[in-house]
């Protein structure tokens, strides 16, 4: 049986309990920034698997899991940034694995398409194992929101469209013919435009 | 071939993937950039995000605490309620405890740093030495060799 190569970091290289304390109080201001957004964008796009969780739970996490030598020791070769960003990347990947998306819900956790409040029924307490119709339509209707924001930018739909058939960003500058950084303007306008609208509608990403 | 339905929510999440990836290629003028855009003052709002990782920190290790903390007190718990075959008096604990300490000298390592002083042992100290040799097994060990060797 082929054995994968071992991912532990060695102790020469691995930070210290101190070594990470430090760390943290040495993180630039645009560090900090870039940490707090980029797990904003990931708890995002867990939808219905981010189970009430945000930001700072992901984020705290990453870093719980840093300090547990268990788990995910900070190899001091990459920067201590760097770091986090892969463990935010990989535990948001691993809490939507563990989703799953057939489990018992409670109707009092759905997100409302509606804005009409009505009053709380009996069923909000109830678990249900039907598919979520409020769910999936937020999602679609979340897709379609955003496309509807572009819609007079055929390259930024492009790039949508590649990123909705799953395709990688390598792949999508390849089939549209641009470069990386035409990909990276575009989706950097993406990325504005859709804060923008978001902070417009009271929403913070 | 049938067509493969639509999984809006992976394709949510791919897009907001791609969002979070370009953020992590940001350069930091963009970054503090758009955090001005959106009305934050860059030094407070960075100042909470560092509170988020120091108040994790904090929590792992109250938690590592509270675990370590249990863990000594259900210890202690079962070596109360335990029976331990030891001698009746004093004297014959002590040596025993010699014995044990003198036929195998790396068990001093086996017992806990408050009783690496052997010479200044009270009476207590000594049972619990005892006591913590015979959970590792160790007394039992010694007396099985013992057996054999007669």
């Amino acid at each position: 049986m082929e054995q994968k190569p071992s991912r532990r970091v060695p102790e020469e290289k691995a930070a210290s309990q101190d070594e990470i304390r430090t760390a943290i109080h040495s993180l630039t201001k645009a560090e900090l920034l870039r940490l707090e957004k980029f797990a904003r964008w990931r708890i995002r796009g867990l939808g219905r698997a981010r189970g009430g969780r945000d930001w700072e739970d992901l984020l705290g996490e990453a870093l719980t899991a840093t300090l547990d030598d268990d788990h995910r020791r900070w190899n001091k070769s990459v920067s201590f940034v760097q770091h986090l960003l892969g463990a935010v990347r990989s535990i948001s990947d691993a809490w939507k694995k563990k989703f799953d998306p057939d489990e018992a819900h409670l109707e009092s956790e759905i997100t409302r398409a509606s804005s009409e409040r009505e009053a709380p029924s009996l069923l909000s307490e109830v678990p249900s194992t039907t598919p979520d119709p409020e769910r999936i339509l937020t999602a679609k209707q979340e897709v379609e929101d955003i496309e509807q924001l572009f819609e007079e930018d055929s390259l930024v739909l492009d790039v949508i469209g590649g990123l909705r058939s799953e395709m990688t960003g390598p792949d999508i500058q390849k089939a549209l013919g641009i470069s990386q950084t035409e990909y990276e303007t575009h989706v950097r306008r993406m990325r504005r435009k859709i804060q923008a609208a978001a902070s417009k509608s009271g929403r913070s990403i | 071939m049938s067509k493969k339905p639509q999984n809006y929510e992976e394709e949510l999440r791919a897009i907001m993937n791609a969002l979070a990836e370009s953020v992590a290629e940001a350069s930091d003028e963009e970054i503090l950039e758009e955090t001005r855009a959106q009305g934050k003052d860059p030094t407070e709002a960075a100042g909470r995000v560092r509170n988020v990782l120091l108040d994790a920190g904090k929590a792992y290790r109250q938690r590592r605490l509270r675990e370590a903390q249990h863990q000594y007190e259900s210890h202690i718990a079962a070596m109360g309620a335990r029976t331990y075959n030891l001698p009746t008096s004093a004297i014959d604990r002590r040596r025993l405890l010699d014995l044990v300490l003198s036929r195998q000298p790396a068990m001093r390592s086996a017992l806990t740093a408050q009783y690496r002083q052997f010479t200044s042992l009270t009476e207590t100290d000594v049972e619990s030495c005892l006591k913590q040799l015979q959970e590792l097994g160790l007394l039992d060990e010694l007396s099985k060799s013992h057996e054999e060797k007669k």
